[in-house]
């Protein structure tokens, strides 16, 4: 049994919501997403923003209500979970932000925030707690003399690290990473991924890694994920992303990438160019077609679906290499 | 030190320099002390060329920016230092001097494009409106010159697109935009900060194609400041890395990516994933950056640096020329011979 299996998941906003509105135009966030997660295992998502992906992540998490499919966490259907059972789901999904300034309650100390879910749930006495929030800061290599500071005192990467720690406070199955590493210097960027990875095995977590950088997250993913337009268009491990990837869209990602030697940038050429269409009114058929250069007359009407070409890796391109 | 008699008009001769920079020092004074934000900088730019300025946020990178264009406020200060753009020394000039100047012989490129383009005016209004004020052009012709330059940076449809405004464009459009604008006045400097670091690969590829291009065609020297080494190897001719307000290492792109010679830009260069190399372990430069309050007398980076010896506490270690046109600020490698050091003997 897979740690989570998503199933046709959908989320639609609705859009330009003023007062001459008809209120029937709507974004296509997230259109018939289908993956499986398991256990101990790292899936990233990669996509250009407004691909959905976010979303994605909050609807995993439940923190936000789905407006299609299911969400399957340790075989229990979660989709409709409610109150309580809710709120014991907490326990088990956790979310890491990007944005460590509006996710730190800035008038909270350290030790309330990392140990908010802890007080939230009941978890022991108030020395245990303390005690606990003690051991998580040390796990995220925070100084836990710093428990009293609060989030403006600590720089950037530091502030990630009290993220994370509070991410683990329960004890969760599952971590859903929402660009955890995007705002952050390299160096620094460096070290959060690091802990992360060091982190998964030391507590045997799952994560959902979401990141546009296709590096970090081919680096702490063992599969990968690639999303455009609110469908995932190419599912493979994340070691064979730079030989095996075959979906246009992946291999235009890949492209896209900064060159690692300035040797490499002579004779660089352009896969795709322009930007994603808009998610109102996504293209007929393949939603990528607009912008692929091998696009055939099938794939402006015909939607392909996501087929396995071989095992865990699969595809949905009519051309699937 | 460059012969300052050569420099002016020319444009035509790769070797000589539009901007030379001179131990600029720009100190910030605040409550809590003097933040020297800059600390002793120098660098040249040649025409046609792009210098990279590496390092991590609070290196000083965007303050050494805005210290050319003049842009320094109150707490700020530019403390000392030269900075002669055609030979001309910038810090003499009047505010109404450098006013004329900016966007004119020297342009900037924000990282943010949203908050640099003014929201209540449409995007032809805004590039029309600089064509008048620095080069006396005005109505349809303007108009004409605003089209060719947002087709120039592959802006499709740039009739429309004049007459939109800065909301109803994506990031990538702004960005380019603001590319347009920087390069209608054909300036002899460009400075880009973090041109594409808001940006989405795919679009940021795109950039920095065309921008390459650019460059290429309208020969003005650039300065592009960064933090990502990916953006550096794509688009520079020469690289300056920064740490704790001062430069460390400085060389040619392809010296500095073959044989990094300083700890911190070898470590820098180690930080970042790559793809297809997986099982590789990142090595992050540990800790934290130096407050820039009290800066020790020693090399800044001593407390991060894994080759740290009791030598490094013996003062600020000076930006030397080790290998030529390749120079480095650090106390190890300028005490060991250069045929050691390129046999990477330290790594």
């Amino acid at each position: 049994m897979s740690l989570l299996e998503v199933d046709g998941l959908k989320k639609y906003y609705r859009t330009g919501g003023g007062l001459f509105s008809t209120g029937r135009e709507k974004v296509h966030a997230v259109d018939g997403i289908s993956f499986t997660l398991e256990r101990e295992e790292t899936l990233g998502l990669v996509g250009e923003s407004g691909c959905g992906k976010s979303t994605l992540a909050r609807l995993v998490a439940r923190l936000e209500e789905p407006d299609g499919g299911r969400v399957i966490f340790e075989g229990k259907d979660i989709t409709e979970l409610s109150g309580k059972k809710l709120q014991e789901l907490r326990c088990e999904i956790q979310v890491i932000f990007q944005d460590t300034y509006s996710s730190l309650n800035p008038r909270l100390t350290v030790s309330s925030i990392v140990g908010e879910p802890l007080a939230n749930f009941n978890m022991g006495t108030r020395k245990e707690q303390k005690e606990r929030v003690r051991e998580l800061l040390e796990t995220v290599g925070l100084n836990p003399e710093h428990a009293a500071r609060y989030p403006h005192e600590f720089s950037g990467g530091q502030r990630q690290r009290i993220g994370i720690a509070r991410a683990l406070a329960l004890r969760p199955k599952l971590v859903v990473c929402d660009e955890p590493v995007s705002s952050l210097d390299v160096s620094i960027q460096a070290q959060i991924l690091n802990l992360l990875k060091k982190l998964k095995q030391e507590f045997g977590l799952s994560y959902l890694f979401i990141s546009h950088d296709l590096a970090a997250v081919s680096y702490i993913s063992d599969r990968v994920a690639v999303m455009y337009l609110g469908r995932i268009v190419e599912v493979l491990k994340s070691r064979d992303l730079a030989t095996e990837a075959c979906h246009p869209y992946t291999q235009a990602l890949l492209a896209a990438v900064p060159v690692s030697d300035p040797r490499l940038r002579e004779g660089k050429e352009l896969i795709v160019k322009g930007e994603p269409p808009d998610p109102v009114n996504p293209p007929a058929g393949c939603r990528f077609h607009p912008r692929c250069p091998r696009a055939i007359e099938k794939c402006r009407s015909v939607e392909p679906v996501l087929n396995e070409v071989e095992e865990w890796h699969q595809v949905a391109c009519h051309l699937s290499c | 030190m460059v012969d300052l008699s050569q420099t002016g008009g020319a444009d035509t001769i790769s070797s000589k320099t539009i901007l030379n920079v001179r131990n600029l020092c720009t100190y910030f004074y605040t409550r809590q002390g003097v933040v020297k934000a800059v600390n002793g900088v120098s660098f040249d730019v040649k025409p046609g060329r792009t210098l990279a300025i590496v390092g991590e946020s609070g290196s000083g990178k965007t303050v050494t920016a805005l210290s050319l264009l003049g842009l320094i406020d109150p707490p700020g200060k530019i403390v000392s230092g030269e900075i002669y753009l055609d030979g001309r020394n910038l810090l003499g000039l009047s505010r109404e001097e450098l006013r004329r100047l900016r966007g004119k012989d020297m342009a900037l490129v924000f990282q943010d494009p949203m908050t640099s383009l003014n929201p209540v005016f449409t995007i032809g209004t805004q590039i029309t409106e600089t064509l008048t004020c620095h080069m006396g052009i005005a109505g349809a012709e303007a108009k004409i010159k605003a089209i060719e330059m947002l087709k120039r940076v592959g802006l499709p449809h740039p009739e429309k697109i004049i007459k939109r405004y800065p909301f109803q464009l994506s990031g990538g459009q702004r960005q380019r935009v603001m590319i347009a604008l920087a390069l209608s006045m054909n300036p002899r400097v460009l400075i880009a900060d973090e041109p594409t670091t808001a940006l989405d690969v795919t679009v940021q590829a795109q950039i920095l194609y065309e921008m390459r291009q650019l460059i290429k065609d309208c020969r003005a020297g650039v300065i592009l400041i960064t933090h990502d080494l990916g953006v550096v190897a794509e688009l520079a001719d020469e690289v300056a890395v920064m740490y704790a307000g001062s430069i460390v290492e400085y060389g040619d792109v392809y010296e500095i990516f073959d044989n990094p010679l300083h700890p911190y830009t070898r470590a820098l260069l180690k930080s970042i994933p790559r793809l297809g190399t997986k099982d590789e372990v990142l090595r992050p430069v540990q800790g934290q950056p130096p407050s820039l309050i009290d800066l020790p007398g020693r090399c800044a980076f001593l407390p991060r640096c894994e080759h740290g010896a009791g030598g490094c506490r013996a003062g600020v270690p000076p930006l030397e020329e080790i290998i030529p046109g390749h120079a480095v600020a650090c106390h190890r490698v300028i005490a060991a011979k250069p045929e050691e050091v390129t046999l990477r003997e330290l790594a």
